[in-house]
C-alpha cells in the first residue's frame, strides 16, 4: 500500500536543489508524481506530490527533515487522498488590469463565494505600453463546481471587472 | 569670371522645402550611409523593403513648390469660399476666438507640436490646462467627473450609449433618441448602434417612452429646434425602468440654464465649439462627456488627475490610463485613443479668459438678442413656433420658405431650414444688433424700431430653469483678466513642456515630424476658419477643391481608388474600414463573415475597433523574429473559411519591420473570402516606396497627424481618412445628413468632412513635397531610423530586424536583460531621458521592456547624435549600476528627472553628485530642459482620483 503526500520545500536557490530532492524520493523507492517548481528573486519553492511504500514513509520524512542542514525548508502533507472524485471541471483564467495593492484578494474571494478554488496561479507585472504604469497579470487554473455554469462565473467576474479595470478571460477547455 | 551662370531653374530652388523638411543634409546623409556599409539611398531601400512589394515608379504626384508658391495656392482655395454669416446652428456657432489665445495656443508650436501627455513630467502645463477643460465641463454640466474631450457631439452621443448599455441594469437593447436631436446626432448613433445591435427608437420624449423598456434615454437641451424642455420627470421616468439618461447639452445656455447634473441627468455630452474654437467646415472641435462619480470607471477617453511626485508635491497625470491600451482590448466600448486636446485647451482657455461672469455676458447677450429678434419677427406677421429658447428659435415660414432661405443667402446669410416648412434662426456670441435688423429686412422689416421692439422683450427662458448654483468658482478662472496676466499665464504652462520646438520627440509608432510654419498657416484664415459645416456646398467651392484635390492625392499615395476625409481620428478611420468590409460582405449576402483576425502585435486600437463593429477577435500569433506566424495564420483563416471577414495588420509591423511575407498574408485572408485592412500607422516608411492598395490590401486608414504633418495638438486634433480599393468604395461613410439615397453604411463623424479645417495642412504639405521629396522623405526616416539602430546596437540589443539585419523606419531596444540584472526599467530610462532634455521613446510598445525610436525624417543629424549620446552616457550609468559603482536604488536612474527643487536641497543626500544628476553632458550646462515636477506617482493618482482642480489648499498641505 503506497502513501500519498505532498511536500513542500523553500529555500535560497542554488544548483542541485532538485537533484537533492529527488535523490532522497529516490533513496526511499518514493515515486515523483507532478510537481511545481518556481524561482522567485533568488527563493526556490517548489512542491512536490509523490506516493511512497507505506513502510518507508517515516524515513522518507525524516530524510527530507534533514535536509534543513542543506537550507531547505521541507514540510509534508500526507493526510490527503488524491485527487477528489468528479463534481468539478477545470477552468482556465487569465486576467490583466493595472497592478494595485488587493487585486489579487479581490478575485480570489470572488471566487471562492462562488465555490471555486485555485489550482494554479502565475502572476507577473510588466510595464503598461505607452504610460509605462505597472501591469497586473494572472493566469490561473480553476477547479469550477459543475453546478456554477460558465455564465454566472463570468457575471461574478464581471462586476470586479469595471471596479479593478481588468481584463478577465475564462476559457472551458485546458489550453496546451 | 568665366563661370557659366548657374540656371534660372536651380536659382529659383523649387524643392528649397523639402530641404528644410528633412533633417540631414546631403553630406550627412552619405555620411550615415557609410556607417551602415551603403553608399546610396537607393541600396539602403533594396536592403530594407521586400523586393516583392518594392515599386520603382515615381509617384503620380506634382513636382515639389514652394512654401510662397503653396501659401498662394491656398489663398487662391480660400478665396472661393464663400464665409456667409452663419444662422444655421445644429450645434455649431461663431465665436470669437480671443487674439491672445489664437497666437498664443493655436498658433503656438508650444502647444501644437506636443505629443499626448504620457510622461506627464514634461507635461505638466498641458496637463493643467486640459484639467482646467475638464473643471470648467463638470461644473457647467453640473456632474462630478469629465474627461478631457471626445472627437465630436455625435461621436461622444454614441460613447454615451455606450456607457449606458455598460452601465445600466435594464435588460433592453433599445437606445432611445429624442427626435430634438440634432439630426447629424441621431445618423452617428445609428451606424454605431448597428453592429452592437442596439435597437434606436427615435421619438417625442413626452410620448413615445411610455410603456417603452429602454436601457439609454438621449435628450438634447435645448433641443435643435430651440425648445427649452424641462426633462426632469422624463428623467425620473426612465430611472424607474433602470435606464440611464445622456443629455446633449449647450455649453453656452448651461451658464444661465440648471445643468442636466441638477435634473437627474446621468451623463452630459456636448461639443465645446463655442467656446473660441472656430467651425472649420466641421471640424476640429473638442467634444465633452461628463458623468456621475459612480460611472467614472466606464468614462471613455483620456481623463487628467492629480497625483504627487517624488517629493510629495502635487502634480498631473493621465488618470486611468491603463484602460485605454490594455484593458478590456476585446470587450472595448470605445475605442477612443487621439482626441481634440488643441482644441480643448483652447475653450479651456477662453473660459479662463473670460471667467464666470463674462460667460455669462455673452449667455445673456446672445438671448437677448434672440428675443428681440422672435418679437420683431411675430411683429413682421411671422408666427415664433418656439416657446422657450435660449439662442435658437423656429420660425413657421409655410410656403415661403424657399423664397426665404434665398433671399437670406442672396444677402450673405445662412439659415436653416426645417422640414420644408420652417426656418430655423441660431444666434451666437458674434451677433450683433445691426445682424438682427437684416434678419428682419430678409422678413420684410425694414422699418422695425429695434428700441421700441428691445424695451419690450422679455426673457424667454423657462423661470423654472434658470440656474442658480455657481459654476467655475475656481481660483483660475479669476485670475487672467488682464491681457498680461493672460499671456504670462499661457507662457508659464507651455515653458513647462517639452514639444518638438524644443527637442526631437522620438515616440515609435507617432510619426512626430515637423509641422511645418507654411502649412499651419492658413489653418486661421477667416475663410477656412468661419464655415459652417451644413452651409450650403456652392458657398464651400474652395474648400471642395481642396477636399478633392486631397482626395486624389492620398489615392496616388497609398493605391487605393477612393479616399473618405471624414473619420476625425485614426479610431474612426479603423471603424469606418472595418464597416465598409462589413457592408461589402452584406451586399454578397455573406452577412455571417465576422471573425477578424489580429495578429497578436497590434495596437490595442485594433481589437478594441474590430469589437465596435460588431467583429469577433481572434488573435494570430507572431514568431520569434515578431512576424506574423503564417503556419497560424492558416490554421485559424482555415478554421473560421466560413466566416472570416478580415484581416487587421500594420504595415511595416508594429515591430518596426518589413515583413517579407505580407503578399502571402494577404492572399491566405483573400483566399478563405476575407478582407484585408492595412492599418496605416507607419505609413510614413512607405510613402512613394509601396503601396498598400496593391500589395494586397482592400482598406487602410492613414494618420494624416502622423505621416501627413498635422501636428498632434498634446494629443488631437488626429485625422484618420480611410482609402478603399475599387470593391469597397459603395461602403464609404455617408453624409450625416442623408438626401435622397440613403447610403450603405452610415457617417461616423458629425460632419461630412470630419475635421476639415485642418486638411489644408496635409495639402500643402504633399504639394511643397511634391512626388521626388515625399519618396526621399521616406528614404531618411529609414536612414534616421537605421542610423540611431546602428549606433545603439552595441549598447542596447536592437530587438527585431528584418533578412538583411536593418529596421524599417523605427527600432525597438531591448532593456529586459538590463532590468533583470540591474532592477532599472524602461520608466527609470525614460525618465532619466528627461534630465538630458528629450521625450522618452515609446514605452513598452509592443514589447513590455522595451523602447521604440522613430526619429522621423524630420530631425537633423546633431540631433540624431545628441540623442544617441544621451542614451549611450545612460547605458554607462547603467553599467555603473551592474559593476557597483551606483548604488542599486540611489543612482541618477532611480530617481529621474531631477529637479532644480532637487538641486537646491540644503542637503545634497544621494550617493552620487549633482552634477551628476544634472549635468550628465557637459553641452546641457548652456542650455537644459528642467523637469517641473520630479517623478509622478501613478499608483496614487489612481487610488485618490481627484479629476478637477484641486483647491488651493491641496497645494499647500503636502500629503505625509
Amino acid at each position: 500500500m503506497n502513501k500519498y503526500m505532498v511536500i513542500t520545500v523553500i529555500g535560497a536557490d542554488r544548483p542541485g536543489l532538485v537533484e537533492l530532492l529527488a535523490r532522497t524520493l529516490v533513496a526511499h523507492n518514493a515515486n515523483w508524481l507532478e510537481s511545481r517548481m518556481a524561482n522567485l528573486a533568488g527563493r526556490f519553492a517548489g512542491m512536490v506530490e509523490a506516493d511512497v511504500p507505506e513502510e518507508n514513509f517515516d524515513r522518507l520524512v525524516a530524510a527530507l527533515e534533514r535536509l534543513q542542514a542543506d537550507g531547505l525548508n521541507v514540510m509534508v502533507d500526507s493526510g490527503l487522498s488524491g485527487q477528489d472524485a468528479g463534481g468539478f471541471r477545470e477552468v482556465q483564467l487569465e486576467l490583466t488590469g493595472q497592478d494595485r495593492v488587493g487585486i489579487v484578494q479581490e478575485i480570489s474571494s470572488a471566487l471562492a463565494r462562488q465555490g471555486v478554488s485555485i489550482e494554479k496561479l502565475h502572476t507577473e507585472t510588466e510595464s503598461a505600453s505607452w504610460s509605462g504604469e505597472t501591469l497586473f497579470r494572472a493566469w490561473a487554473d480553476l477547479r469550477v463546481p459543475d453546478d456554477l455554469d460558465m455564465e454566472a462565473l463570468q457575471q461574478g467576474l464581471e462586476v470586479l471587472a469595471d471596479e479593478l479595470m481588468v481584463d478577465i478571460d475564462l476559457k472551458s477547455q485546458p489550453t496546451a | 569670371m568665366s563661370q557659366t551662370p548657374r540656371s534660372l531653374r536651380e536659382l529659383q530652388n523649387h524643392s528649397a522645402f523639402v530641404e528644410r523638411h528633412i533633417g540631414p543634409r546631403e553630406d550627412e546623409k552619405r555620411e550615415m550611409l557609410s556607417l551602415l556599409g551603403l553608399t546610396s539611398m537607393d541600396e539602403l531601400i533594396a536592403k530594407v523593403v521586400p523586393e516583392s512589394i518594392l515599386e520603382s515608379e515615381p509617384l503620380d504626384l506634382n513636382e515639389s513648390c514652394s512654401e510662397q508658391e503653396v501659401l498662394q495656392q491656398l489663398r487662391k482655395l480660400a478665396n472661393a469660399n464663400r464665409v456667409f454669416k452663419s444662422f444655421i446652428g445644429m450645434g455649431y456657432y461663431g465665436t470669437f476666438t480671443p487674439p491672445v489665445i489664437l497666437r498664443n495656443v493655436l498658433e503656438n508650436p508650444a502647444w501644437y507640436t506636443a505629443y499626448t501627455p504620457y510622461q506627464p513630467e514634461i507635461s505638466q502645463g498641458r496637463l493643467e490646462a486640459i484639467l482646467n477643460f475638464q473643471t470648467m465641463i463638470s461644473d457647467l454640466t453640473g456632474l462630478d467627473i469629465a474627461n478631457s474631450s471626445l472627437l465630436d457631439e455625435g461621436t461622444a452621443a454614441a460613447e454615451a450609449m455606450a456607457l449606458c448599455r455598460r452601465m445600466s441594469k435594464s435588460g433592453s437593447n433599445i437606445f432611445f433618441v429624442s427626435e430634438l436631436c440634432h439630426p447629424q446626432t441621431i445618423e452617428v448613433i445609428r451606424t454605431r448602434a448597428l453592429p452592437m445591435d442596439y435597437r434606436i427608437v427615435v421619438g417625442d420624449h413626452r410620448r413615445d417612452l411610455e410603456g417603452l423598456e429602454v436601457f439609454g434615454v438621449l435628450l438634447q437641451y435645448p433641443g435643435t429646434d430651440g425648445e427649452i424642455h424641462d426633462y426632469e420627470e422624463v428623467v425620473s421616468a426612465a430611472h424607474e425602468k433602470r435606464a440611464l439618461v445622456a443629455v446633449a447639452a449647450d455649453l453656452l445656455s448651461l451658464t444661465l440654464l440648471t445643468p442636466p447634473g441638477e435634473f437627474g441627468a446621468d451623463v452630459a455630452i456636448g461639443t465645446t465649439q463655442r467656446f473660441g474654437v472656430p467651425m472649420g467646415y466641421g471640424g476640429p472641435h473638442a467634444a465633452y462627456m461628463a458623468t456621475r462619480d459612480a460611472f467614472k470607471r466606464s468614462l471613455p477617453g483620456r481623463i487628467v488627475g492629480v497625483s504627487i511626485d517624488s517629493r510629495g508635491d502635487p502634480a498631473y497625470r493621465l488618470a486611468m490610463q491603463t484602460r485605454e491600451q490594455h484593458i478590456r482590448r476585446e470587450k472595448a466600448t470605445s475605442n477612443i485613443c487621439t482626441a481634440q486636446v488643441l482644441l480643448a485647451v483652447m475653450a479651456s482657455m477662453y473660459a479662463v479668459y473670460h471667467g464666470p461672469e463674462g460667460l455669462r455676458t455673452i449667455a445673456r447677450r446672445v438671448h437677448r438678442l434672440t428675443t428681440i429678434l422672435a418679437d420683431g419677427l411675430q411683429q413682421l406677421g411671422f408666427e415664433v413656433t418656439t416657446r422657450h429658447y435660449f439662442d435658437t428659435i423656429l420660425v413657421n415660414t409655410g410656403t415661403r420658405t424657399a423664397q426665404l432661405l434665398a433671399t437670406a443667402r442672396s444677402q450673405g446669410m445662412n439659415l436653416r431650414e426645417v422640414n420644408g416648412g420652417s426656418v430655423g434662426i441660431s444666434l451666437d456670441e458674434t451677433t450683433t444688433s445691426e445682424d438682427v435688423s437684416a434678419l428682419w429686412s430678409v422678413f420684410g422689416g425694414d422699418n422695425l424700431d429695434a428700441a421700441v421692439i428691445e424695451a419690450a422683450a422679455q426673457q424667454r427662458m423657462p423661470a423654472r430653469l434658470l440656474r442658480v448654483s455657481p459654476f467655475m468658482t475656481h481660483k483660475v478662472f479669476h485670475s487672467y483678466r488682464s491681457e498680461t496676466e493672460m499671456l504670462r499665464y499661457l507662457r508659464m504652462l507651455s515653458d513647462k513642456d517639452l514639444a518638438l520646438d524644443r527637442a526631437m520627440i522620438p515616440l515609435g509608432s507617432c510619426t512626430m515630424k515637423l509641422n511645418a510654419t507654411a502649412e499651419m498657416v492658413p489653418v486661421t484664415w477667416p475663410e477656412f476658419c468661419d464655415m459652417h459645416p451644413y452651409a450650403p456646398v456652392e458657398q464651400a467651392a474652395g474648400y471642395r477643391q481642396l477636399i478633392s484635390e486631397l482626395e486624389q492625392m492620398l489615392c496616388a499615395i497609398t493605391g487605393y481608388a477612393a479616399v473618405s476625409l471624414q473619420p476625425n481620428a485614426g479610431s474612426q478611420g479603423e471603424f469606418a474600414g472595418l464597416l465598409a468590409i462589413d457592408g461589402y460582405h452584406r451586399s454578397r449576402g455573406e452577412g455571417n463573415r465576422n471573425i477578424c483576425l489580429i495578429p497578436s502585435s497590434a495596437h490595442g486600437t485594433n481589437p478594441a475597433s474590430a469589437q465596435m463593429a460588431g467583429m469577433k477577435v481572434v488573435v494570430v500569433n507572431c514568431d520569434r523574429s515578431g512576424n506574423i506566424d503564417v503556419e497560424d495564420l492558416k490554421a485559424k483563416a482555415d478554421r473560421h473559411s466560413d466566416d472570416l471577414a478580415a484581416i487587421m495588420i500594420t504595415y511595416p509591423s508594429t515591430h518596426g519591420v518589413f515583413e517579407e511575407n505580407v503578399r502571402e498574408v494577404c492572399r491566405i485572408v483573400h483566399e478563405h473570402g476575407g478582407q484585408v485592412y492595412i492599418d496605416g500607422a507607419n505609413l510614413n516608411a512607405m510613402v512613394g516606396v509601396c503601396y498598400p492598395g496593391r500589395f494586397g490590401g482592400d482598406v487602410s486608414h492613414l494618420n494624416l497627424h502622423k505621416t501627413f504633418s498635422i501636428p498632434h495638438g498634446g494629443g488631437g486634433p488626429g485625422v484618420g481618412p480611410i482609402g478603399v480599393r475599387d470593391h469597397l468604395k459603395p461602403f464609404l461613410p455617408g453624409t450625416p445628413l442623408p438626401a435622397g439615397e440613403v447610403s450603405a453604411v452610415g457617417p461616423v463623424s458629425a460632419a461630412p468632412w470630419g475635421s476639415a479645417g485642418i486638411l489644408p495642412i496635409s495639402w500643402a504639405y504633399i504639394r511643397m513635397m511634391g512626388r521626388d521629396g515625399l519618396l526621399e522623405a521616406t528614404r531618411s526616416a529609414i536612414l534616421n531610423a537605421n542610423y540611431i539602430a546602428r549606433r545603439l546596437h552595441e549598447h542596447y540589443p536592437v530587438l527585431y530586424t528584418g533578412p538583411n539585419g536593418m529596421v524599417a523606419h523605427e527600432c525597438i531596444i531591448d532593456l529586459r536583460s538590463i532590468k533583470e540584472t540591474t532592477g532599472i526599467t524602461v520608466e527609470d530610462v525614460a525618465k532619466r531621458l528627461v534630465d538630458f532634455g528629450f521625450h522618452a521613446p515609446t514605452m513598452s510598445f509592443p514589447v513590455a521592456g522595451t523602447l521604440m525610436i522613430e526619429p522621423t525624417e524630420s530631425e537633423s543629424r546633431q540631433e540624431l547624435d545628441r540623442f544617441c549620446e544621451a542614451m549611450i552616457c545612460i547605458r554607462e550609468e547603467i553599467r555603473a549600476v551592474e559593476l557597483g559603482r551606483f548604488d542599486a536604488e540611489d543612482n541618477p536612474l532611480r530617481n529621474a528627472p531631477h529637479t532644480v527643487t532637487d538641486l537646491a536641497d540644503e542637503e545634497w543626500r544621494h550617493l552620487y553628485s549633482r552634477e551628476q544628476a544634472v549635468f550628465p553632458v557637459a553641452s546641457l550646462r548652456t542650455g537644459k530642459y528642467w523637469s517641473p515636477v520630479g517623478r509622478i506617482d501613478n499608483v496614487y493618482g489612481d487610488k485618490h482620483l481627484v479629476c478637477s482642480c484641486p483647491a488651493l489648499s491641496d497645494y499647500e498641505d503636502k500629503p505625509a
